[in-house]
């Protein structure tokens, strides 16, 4: 899968691509905020977004609010990877169309796992 | 058991080793970085301090943004008291709670946090960098 990880902090960066890349095996295209990752989306067509939501220029609400509003990028499903643990942040994310929340801190080499279950767990629902 | 599975189990072992020995490689690289992140976190601790001194209101969006980052970080690295800690002072800010009470009691708290802080982190680097020395 080709996952595109739009995320500002090198650390949190750096081990969350170590963690799908090689323990996850899957492809990974970085972005460091909101706006790189509607720049790059056209090119890179990714199969998932995960989103971090406190980033430079354009955060990762005001990003998939975007995402959402564009027939071709409406249908890539989009996930936030965040330390924003707060009930209201969390439904504010889901509410913008995203498929499910991940909180930081998070486990790097069951990260693939979660983000799995996220994807299934939205298959059942829909 | 087949030999496709056992060949699977086989890969995947090897992935989760030479996983392990990135993830410690990053672990590393972040107990380097923890210093400086810790010395960012004291300048805007301290600025705000000095603001609520002059009964100013402090500009708590970089402090909030610094803690909000380490909170995430440092647990994922396995920092849990560091993550615990700027968790705790992020949500002081974010929801309000910190700025409803009186400025010199803001400021006091602030100190207690920070020597906490910086306790912990300092400890944390130590500590990081006698396991390295180990380890190598």
């Amino acid at each position: 899968m080709k996952i595109l990880l739009a995320e500002d902090d090198p650390s949190i960066h750096a081990i969350a691509t170590m963690a799908l890349s090689r323990v996850g095996g899957h492809q990974i295209v970085a972005a460091r905020d909101g706006t790189e990752v509607l720049k790059l989306i056209e090119a890179e067509k990714p199969d998932l977004i995960l989103l971090d939501v406190m980033m430079p220029k354009l955060d990762g609400f005001e990003t998939c609010s975007q995402l959402k509003s564009k027939p071709e990028t409406r249908d890539i499903p989009v996930i936030f990877l965040t330390a924003k643990a707060q009930l209201t942040e969390i439904q504010n994310g889901m509410n913008l169309g995203a498929i499910g929340y991940i909180l930081k801190p998070f486990d790097p080499m069951t990260l693939h796992k979660q983000i799995e279950e996220v994807i299934a767990n939205h298959a059942k629902a829909a | 058991m087949d030999l496709g599975a056992r060949d699977f189990n086989a890969k995947s072992e090897l992935i989760m080793k030479s996983s392990e020995k990135e993830m410690a490689a990053l672990i590393k690289i972040y107990v380097c970085e923890l210093p400086a992140k810790a010395a960012e976190i004291q300048q805007a601790a301290e600025t705000a301090i000095h603001q609520l001194g002059k009964r100013e209101t402090p500009r708590w969006a970089v402090l909030e943004s610094l803690v909000h980052k380490l909170a995430g970080s440092a647990g994922t690295y396995g920092f849990y008291a560091i993550s615990t800690l700027a968790r705790t002072l992020e949500d002081r800010i974010s929801n309000g709670s910190f700025a409803k009470i009186p400025p010199d009691e803001q400021a006091l708290e602030l100190r207690g946090w920070l020597e906490s802080f910086l306790t912990v982190a300092r400890k944390t680097a130590t500590d990081g960098e006698s396991v390295n020395k180990e380890a190598a």
